[in-house]
């Protein structure tokens, strides 16, 4: 009798049955899919001092800010707290476990004066699994203590949900007011929970659309000074500045690209207003839409070879993608008759953009892949979304009941939402920083 | 010891020889053939050995031993407290901001006020702003230090090794599909709640993921699948209040772990038997069943030893 594969196999699958059936009384299964519907609870205890003095700054509470404003998290209020250790040591597990914790962080800072730095050393602990999961020190003299509480938040954030934390980001923006009787524009910079904001450019005219470099170290923005639009590029350490365009017409919505190379601006010096490619060498800009409907607000994917923009060309405004070296732009959006100021996220996968419908605007996304659409969040302005370079997080601008406008936080699922404390009759335009 | 892999394969080839011609005799098949075929037969039989001799030692994993539930509080205390000086600055320039420079820009007066606030700002600062940094400088670069390592857990790691898994189990949940074509979000919406009704409804619908329906002819047996489908649900109820899932993480990630209970409902021992790939998943998981003191287990004897003394697997999957 020869033995083929097949007879071979079938011996196999035999000693497969029997195993089966002998393991038949193993192990039952329960499949879990849901999860509390909160956000995760974390306790940061205010940290300690050896020397009694603390830092002038209130790391602990700027971390807890941070976290909150992530939307991840439900920091407990340090009243409510059964004891403040400050390390691992003094930790009993049961106190936070008491109070439905999930993580405690607990730290000390100490001033070094030899070379005038303060030290915190930190602590992130699991309870449930009563087990460290970071620790570390870091320093910084008096004037970057705010730096130093963003750089522990991120790694904190890190830690737990395995994503970027973005509070050492910063924030750009542009604010209208007025100074004795005249309207003055203000380009600004400031830490992404609005705090130390930096002015960068005055003007009696307006300034619109700041956009980061990749390296964080300019911007790029539309300027009106001299009574006709141009964009310009400032190196944002020294002020240092250029103008790089100032076509008759529009010279607008300027997006820096990913490689830092060149920018995608609107311009219509051609007729109609168009995307076109600005090399930063040559500043020779390329054309890549022709359609005599109005084609802008380009924004790059993060791999750099496609762009999505906005067009009317199907008769009202519409997110569109192209290929940057061809090809047909296709439409992305169908829910209503308004959808604009696309924004990639930072994975490419979704892009944001803004929605109008029945008079009230909405943030929204598209998926690539599936071309669903979703809104997420209501807005009250006709502001484009920036999108945190964690892809978690958008900032808007919104009206506060002061009339004051606010710049506005939610998670890009539209769980959580947060208000920075920076407010300003005309705040608007927020640009997000690339990550460190 | 080292192990000598020549001679392992030898001793091994000349165990497959002799057998050959009594497997010949039993198969009535040609010795030539056979030995054409005695490398995959030895290594398949070693193989199903193997997982034999994995899953009798695995059932007796159910220690009468005395409780200890928590992974005992780690007593890691660091042992970096050691050098809190010399920091040779591996990372002279980490700066966590490129930020404000030494003085006001030339031109066009970025004014480095010093309080830009423009606004009182009702906020989170409660502190006095010390004084009007009129300059930066370095950066506060994190210290040298001994990096965070997470510590040595003082439980039985991860280990993603494959494990048999228990059973071809016919999923019970009705699995939130891939959907594929354009939809509004009303439609989803809409969609989603008609799944949440099927899964209530198929829940009840008693040992279909495990594939045990073996027993269920027996007035006892189906006694004892009832009492199972009972625990199962409030033990999934048990995870919604304790588990929170990591931002980021998606229903296509599903981290397996492997647990056992005392009869008092308190976990004696748990690992991940197979990984998500997403790490802060395959943690939230771990720290989800740490947070759950005592699991709802039967009181009948009868009942935990059935469907939970040979331990329980649990597949945690963000459903969308």
């Amino acid at each position: 009798m020869a033995i083929t594969p097949m007879r071979l196999s079938t011996i196999l699958l035999g000693v497969v049955l029997c195993f089966l059936a002998l393991t038949a009384q193993g192990q039952m299964v329960i499949r879990i899919t849901e999860g509390a519907e909160k956000r995760m609870p974390l306790a940061v205890v205010p940290f300690g001092s050896t020397d009694g003095q603390g830092a002038p700054e209130n790391l602990d509470e700027i971390i807890r800010n941070n976290l909150t404003m992530s939307g991840d998290f439900e920091l407990l209020a340090p009243q409510r707290m059964l004891s403040l250790p400050s390390s691992g040591d003094d930790i009993h597990f049961r106190d936070w476990r008491v109070l439905g914790q999930q993580f405690v962080l607990v730290g000390e800072v100490d001033y070094r004066p030899d070379d005038d730095r303060y030290v915190l050393s930190y602590e992130l602990f699991d309870v449930s699994q009563q087990k460290r999961i970071l620790g570390s020190r870091a320093s910084a003299a008096p004037s970057e203590l705010r730096s130093l509480a963003h750089h522990v938040s991120d790694r904190i954030y890190k830690t737990i949900t395995g994503i970027p934390g973005i509070f050492s980001t910063r924030l750009a923006f542009v604010t209208r007011t007025r100074e004795e009787g005249d309207v003055v524009y203000q380009l600004q910079v400031s830490d992404v929970d609005g705090k130390r904001a930096q002015v960068l450019l005055r003007s009696s005219e307006p300034i619109l659309s700041p956009d980061w470099s990749p390296d964080r170290r300019e911007l790029t923005y539309v300027s009106f000074e001299g009574g006709r639009p141009g964009v310009y590029r400032q190196v944002i350490k020294s002020g240092e500045r250029r103008r790089l365009t100032s076509f008759e017409g529009l010279n607008s919505a300027p997006a820096w690209s990913p490689d830092g190379d060149s920018l995608l601006v609107t311009l219509s010096k051609d007729g109609s207003a168009e995307v076109y490619r600005l090399p930063l060498d040559t500043l020779e800009p390329e054309r890549l839409t022709h359609h005599s409907s109005i084609n802008t607000e380009a924004s790059w994917s993060p791999d750099g070879e496609r762009f999505a923009f906005t067009s009317d060309r199907s008769g009202n405004p519409q997110v569109y993608i192209k290929d940057l070296d061809g090809g047909r732009a296709q439409r992305l959006t169908f829910e209503g008759s308004y959808n604009a100021r696309p924004r990639f996220g930072p994975d490419g996968e979704e892009i944001f953009f803004l929605h109008r419908r029945e008079g009230r605007y909405y943030l929204g996304a598209v998926e690539l892949e599936s071309g669903d659409e979703r809104v997420f969040s209501a807005s009250e302005m006709d502001e484009a979304p920036a999108i945190s370079p964690n892809g978690r997080l958008a900032i808007y601008v919104t009206q506060a009941r002061n009339g004051r406008n606010a710049l506005e936080l939610t998670t890009v699922d539209g769980n959580a939402r947060f208000t920075l404390p920076v407010r300003h009759p005309g705040i608007r335009d927020p640009a997000w920083s690339p990550l460190n | 010891m080292k192990l000598d892999w020549n001679r392992i394969v030898q001793a091994t080839g000349a165990l497959g020889d002799r057998a050959i011609p009594w497997v010949s005799r039993v198969l009535g098949v040609p010795e030539d053939e056979l030995r054409e075929w005695k490398w995959p037969f030895l290594g398949s039989v070693g193989l199903h050995l193997l997982i034999l001799i994995m899953a009798i030692v695995g059932w007796s994993s159910v220690p009468p031993e005395p409780e200890t539930t928590q992974p005992q509080a780690v007593k890691a205390r660091l042992i970096e407290a050691e050098e809190p000086e010399p920091e040779p600055q591996p990372e002279p320039t980490r700066e966590p901001e490129p930020e404000p420079e030494p003085e006001p820009e030339p031109e066009p007066e970025p004014e480095p006020e010093p309080e830009p606030e423009p606004e009182p700002e009702p906020e989170p600062e409660p502190e006095p702003e010390p004084e009007p940094e009129p300059e930066p400088e370095p950066e506060p670069e994190p210290e040298p230090e001994p990096e965070p390592e997470p510590e040595s857990e003082p439980e039985p790691e991860p280990e993603p090794e494959p494990e048999p898994e228990p059973e071809p189990e016919p999923e019970p949940e009705p699995e939130p599909e891939p959907e594929d074509d354009r939809r509004s979000e009303w439609e989803k919406q809409l969609e989603a709640m008609a799944e949440d009704t099927e899964t209530e409804e198929e829940d009840p619908s008693p040992g279909q993921d495990e594939g045990m329906e073996a027993e269920v002819d027996s007035e006892n047996g189906q006694r004892l699948l009832e009492e199972w489908e009972r625990y199962r649900s409030l033990i999934k109820q048990t995870f919604k209040d304790n588990w929170y899932i990591p931002p980021g993480s998606d229903e296509s990630q599903t981290v397996t772990l492997s647990l056992t209970l005392l009869p008092t409902g308190e976990v004696s021992n748990v690992s991940i038997v197979e990984g998500s790939g997403n790490q802060a998943l395959d943690e939230s998981a771990l720290r989800a069943v740490g947070r759950v003191d005592n699991f709802p287990v039967p009181d009948d004897p009868a009942v935990f030893n059935e469907y939970f003394r040979g331990g329980l697997t649990m597949k945690f999957s963000p459903k969308e």
